[in-house]
């Protein structure tokens, strides 16, 4: 376990390391001037405005899936651990890209002569439907709820480790595994807090980010606010599903292989146990789909902020989505 | 939206502090609306936290806006201009428009006929 802890510090320490070099490069590097005028604002200012929003958001993705390889590769040489590290690993590299996202810089801000700004508050939650945080931290919560329902139905194996089902009537009894007990559920709670509170730290930075210093391009501004907070709730609500699917996978696994195997009188498997494991096995997959699109999706989104920004701004207004967020 | 002339010779805080006392008064603010938190109105201007927060400040003394920790900074009731006082200004400034003034030029207009009354 000292291995998988010298990672994690490390994979901090990597984080504090680009983020600070990043502030002292924004800090040392002069500010290029936006001039501010009364037309419309030029195309390459606009580029340019938008590269850090998409850069921000690759090297988190890019610093995602370096530490999802190197995590991975550290927890398939752990033996003893019966797949613990392994079940870390994707919400741990989520998280860490996520504080990534949250501990970059903002870009050095171009001296204009004249500065504007808005007066509406931005808030982490301005710039989505409120829907949209809502069904992640529903999740949350009934992922938190699986984990505490499969933990309190868990036993103890030989080790003494809670990754067990165990049914018993009388002298007959009968167990199947791997079971998301409390052997995993602590861990992965931890994970999933940690993962919500790197999501929170997130949706704060690009709120928190000073408003692009042309007030032509207020527009933009709130676009790029907008597709970052649909990356990151995405991301967020997909390794969130993930997780959800793979434990009711795992936990389907066991009800249905335990309830099967409990076939005290010969009239076959133990009903509705059986049936209802079976109907968590089956739906285990469809979350992990689900949770691997939306990751997909997000990807896709951080791939293309600048030309999704300009994009929308393009539609006529009949046609832009309504927006909920506040102005910059 | 405020603006922040880096070039003038009025104070960054005092800019900010008149603009939106400014914007007050004149309704475009509504009593118990919410400003920006200190760190995101210096953000979006290039200043230094304690300037906007020594703005805050002088709008809270002069009793437009009141602040806390939980709630932030909100206008409080009853800073908006009479409607009556709206709609002569803006008739004013219609005609300073009508005339070229600028905005020193229709204040000193307002300033002597201040003094006359």
């Amino acid at each position: 376990m000292s291995h998988l802890l010298v990672l994690f510090l490390s994979s901090a320490l990597a984080i504090l390391v680009i983020s600070s070099g990043a502030r002292w490069i924004s800090s040392k590097r002069p500010a290029r001037a936006i001039p501010a005028g009364s037309g419309p604002a030029s195309k390459s200012s606009e580029n340019r405005a938008m590269l850090f929003a998409q850069l921000r958001a690759l090297a988190s993705i890019a610093f995602a899936v370096v530490l999802f390889l190197a995590l991975l590769r550290a927890s398939i040489a752990f033996t003893g651990q019966v797949g613990l590290p392994l079940a870390l690993t994707a919400g741990l590299s989520a998280s860490g890209g996520l504080l990534l996202y949250s501990s970059l810089p903002a870009p050095m801000p171009p001296r204009t002569g004249a500065a504007n700004a808005s007066l509406v508050p931005r808030k982490p939650w301005s710039f989505g439907p409120r829907r949209s945080f809502l069904v992640p931290a529903a999740i949350a919560v009934c992922y938190i709820g699986l984990l505490v329902a499969t933990g309190l139905t868990s036993s103890p194996d030989e080790l003494g480790r809670y990754r067990l089902i165990r049914l018993a009537e009388g002298a007959h009894s009968t167990s199947a595994g791997p079971y998301p007990g409390w052997f995993y559920g602590v861990p992965l709670m931890l994970v999933t807090v940690a993962l919500a509170g790197a999501a929170f730290l997130a949706l704060r930075r690009i709120s928190s980010t000073p408003s692009l210093p042309d007030p032509r391009m207020a527009a933009l501004d709130m676009q790029w606010r907008e597709i970052s907070t649909r990356v990151v709730v995405r991301l967020g609500t997909g390794a969130l599903l993930g997780y959800a699917g793979g434990t009711a996978l795992l936990a389907g696994q066991a009800v249905a292989g335990a309830a099967a195997n409990f076939n005290q009188s010969g009239h076959g498997p133990l009903q509705p146990l059986f049936a209802v494991g079976f109907a968590v096995a089956v739906a285990g997959p469809v979350l992990v789909a689900a949770g691997a699109f939306l990751i997909f999706l997000a990807a896709k989104a951080a791939f293309t902020i600048r030309s999704s920004a300009r994009h929308a701004l393009a539609k006529p207004a009949d046609q832009a989505p309504t927006s909920q967020g506040a102005g910059a | 939206m405020i603006t922040l002339d880096e070039a003038s010779p009025i104070p960054p805080f005092e800019q900010i502090r008149e603009q939106i006392g400014d914007l007050i008064r004149a309704g475009e603010l509504g009593p118990g609306q919410r400003l920006p938190s200190i760190r995101q109105l210096a953000g979006d201007l290039r200043v230094a936290a304690g300037t906007v927060a020594r703005a805050y400040s002088e709008l809270e003394t002069a009793g437009l806006i009141q602040t806390s920790r939980a709630t932030g900074a909100r206008v409080r009731n009853g800073q908006g201009l009479a409607g009556d006082m709206r709609r002569a200004a803006m008739q004013f400034v219609a005609t300073a428009h009508g005339n070229s003034l600028s905005l020193e030029d229709a204040l000193g207009a307002i300033r002597s006929q201040w003094r006359q009354e």
